[in-house]
């Protein structure tokens, strides 16, 4: 499904190179529901931004579904963004002059969708993630737990078989976290999106079936374990 | 992959959010669409005052008939005007012309019992008056009849002036004309512009021409209607009726007008007048489109992270710069509908300080809505580049 092929990013600040990544290669399955794990300015979020299509490796390859993204074009990559890929964000990242369901449909928009079937799957979605009733709300009159449900909606809705989640519980409490993370494993369950989540919570990466650790932009742990509290299983 | 041309439910959504957008920040929206609408209302107001202009010019030498010349004579050193027989055996000396009328034009103390003021003093022959193509308000015009009458036809305006209560100046009073008394006889219906712009009838007093030598004191004619075959070329018949009369009274200068040259002069002095509404417009544009392009940029720097946020999930280059010109030209776009309604306002109100006719150009409304638009693309190109290029990871950074 997802492929990452001897990956490296170098950033060159001033006259320095800073290697962050250094020879990433890592495979995940469909359905798959993994935790990245690391200290900080370890490299987590640059090496899920290039498994994103966000950003460029300085070397390797990323393929998904066996297809080599390096090559891609700027169209093409939003494309497959759109199309392949959901993103959760730490901080959220709803339109605040949108309603719920509008920031729940807008990647529909990039589909060329008409409005009412944009509308009718963003209130489907909201359903799933239990917030029917908020619809019409602006993203301002909800609960943080609340915001990353209408984010978890928005990345599900154009059905991709990847979700990235870049620390999706790191802006709330730990009962709010727990929901949250439910919410993820149901859905991993229910509709077999792969799941990719970082996170610093060592209870919440005890959930996840698989747990990559990164040091220094290596993998340096990748475990396949028996998902402590699954409720699913 | 489904990437066709944007539907209408796209565009209308594109529409809508820019709508919103630009409505989060009235103030500055407001200040970006000062420049447009002021632009925009000049070029409006130039392309309307000169489509009324244009109606006003035909409107003009409708009465008096394009196959007119106007002859204007000046005097000679020993101060002697031109002898109306030059002018009344043209018809017989150059072929084409049909119809004369030799005028004099003076001044002289006019009074009506009262006290006596300057007045213009025109002597004509009968046909001046239908060359002139006056209307009569009352009473009647000057006959063949009339040569040795010391009688008058008065212009609208003089007919006020000269009326004091209880003795207006109407048919069968009588006025004095420098040293002789005439009897009015009828009081000109109010022309609005004269193609013989030496002669303000509605300021003038007519009298047979045979007696204005008399009356004024000023011998000799200064000015002459002349009618021609409508068929023939108004700068020729001008070039012929100048050749005969130089010839005829080198001592006098003259100078031959054709409907057709003043309409021409007409125009390039519209002309001038255009090239400057258009100048300010065009200024105005320039300003306002670069206003709109600086509130496009801090729209684009302060919605960098929506624009990260689209980009992950989805949004290619081409999208985040529709959006973003999209919003330009709806600024723009309602700049333009304002202006054209100020534009129509301005021309409207100059109409009526003019005394023209008010007449809308339809042209000028897609003239103007076109011009607004394109400003909205040309000044909203680059900030739209610019929304496109942006790094998405450091979009999505940006505070
Ligand atoms: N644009 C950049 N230019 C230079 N250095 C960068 C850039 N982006 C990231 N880095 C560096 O790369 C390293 C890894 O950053 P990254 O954001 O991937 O860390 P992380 O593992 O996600 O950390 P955290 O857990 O704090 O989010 C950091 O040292 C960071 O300073
Ligand atoms: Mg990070």
């Amino acid at each position: 499904m997802l492929s990452l092929k001897g990956i490296s990013k170098i950033y060159e600040v001033g006259s320095e190179r800073v290697s962050v990544l250094n020879g990433v290669t890592l495979d995940i399955q469909a359905r798959e529901f993994c935790a990245i794990v690391g200290p900080s300015g370890s490299g987590k979020s640059t090496l899920m931004n290039i498994m994103g299509l966000l950003d460029r490796p300085t070397s390797g390859k990323v393929l998904i579904d066996g297809e080599d993204m390096g090559a891609a074009s700027a169209d093409d990559t939003a494309a497959a963004r759109n199309r392949l890929l959901g993103f959760v964000f730490q901080s959220f990242e709803l339109l605040p002059r949108l309603t719920v369901w509008e920031n729940v449909a807008l990647p529909l928009h990039y589909r060329r969708l008409d409005s009412v079937t944009r509308k009718r799957l963003a209130l489907e979605m909201l359903g799933m993630v239990g917030l029917s009733d908020r619809a019409y709300h602006r993203p301002s009159e909800l609960s943080g737990g609340q915001r990353q449900r209408v984010a978890i909606a928005r990345a599900l809705i154009g059905q991709p078989k990847i979700i990235l989640a870049d620390e999706p519980t790191g802006s709330l409490d730990s009962v709010t976290a727990a929901q949250i993370m439910d919410l993820f494993k149901t859905l991993n369950a229910q509709t077999s999106v792969t799941v990719i989540m970082i996170t610093h919570d060592q209870g919440i990466a005890a959930q996840c079936r698989r747990r990559i650790d990164i040091l220094d932009g290596r993998i340096v742990g990748d475990l396949t374990q028996a998902p402590a509290d699954c409720a699913h299983d | 992959m489904i990437r066709g041309l944007p539907s209408k439910s796209a565009i209308t959504h594109l529409v809508s959010e820019a709508v919103s957008n630009l409505l989060a920040h009235k103030q500055r929206t407001l200040l970006a669409l000062l420049g447009i609408v002021i632009g925009t209302a000049s070029v409006i107001a130039m392309l309307s005052i000169g489509h009324m202009a244009q109606l006003e010019a035909i409107g003009m030498f409708r009465a008096v008939g394009v196959n007119t010349l106007l002859v204007n004579a000046g005097q000679t050193q020993l101060g002697i005007g031109l002898d109306p027989s030059l002018i009344t055996i043209l018809p017989e000396r150059v072929s084409g012309v049909t119809l004369t009328a030799p005028i004099a034009i003076a001044q002289a103390p006019v009074a009506n019992f009262g006290p006596e003021t300057n007045i213009v003093v025109a002597g004509l022959p009968p046909a001046g008056q239908s060359l002139l193509g006056l209307g009569l308000g009352e009473g009647r015009l000057l006959t063949s009849f009339d040569t040795n009458n010391h009688v008058a036809v008065i212009g609208a305006e003089v007919a006020i002036k000269l009326s004091t209560p209880g003795r207006p100046a109407v048919p069968g009073q009588t006025l004095r004309v420098g040293k002789y008394v005439y009897t009015i006889v009828g009081i000109l219906k109010p022309v609005t512009l004269s193609f013989m712009t030496a002669l303000d009838v509605n300021n003038a007093v007519l009298i047979p021409l045979s007696l204005s030598a008399g009356t004024t004191g000023q011998s000799g004619v200064n000015a002459a209607f002349i009618r021609f075959d409508p068929t023939l070329d108004a700068d020729d018949m001008s070039r012929r009726v100048t050749e005969d009369l130089t010839r005829q009274a080198p001592e006098n200068s003259i100078n031959v007008q054709s409907p057709k040259q003043l309409i021409a002069a007409m125009k390039k002095q519209k002309a001038v007048q255009s090239q400057l509404l258009a100048a300010i417009g065009g200024i105005s544009l320039l300003v306002g489109g670069i206003g709109v392009m600086n509130v496009m940029l801090m729209s684009v720097m302060e919605r960098k992270r929506e624009i990260g946020l689209r980009m992950a999930i989805g949004a290619a280059p081409k999208d985040i710069q529709g959006m973003f010109l999209t919003e330009a030209v709806v600024l723009t776009l309602t700049g333009g509908v304002i202006g054209i309604a100020l534009g129509l306002v301005i021309s409207f109100v100059a109409a009526s300080l003019w005394a023209w006719e008010f007449s809308l150009a339809l042209y000028t409304l897609p003239v103007g809505l076109g011009l607004s638009a394109f400003a909205g693309i040309v000044f909203g190109f680059f900030p739209a580049l610019k929304a496109s290029h942006l790094n998405p990871i450091e979009a999505l950074r940006a505070d």
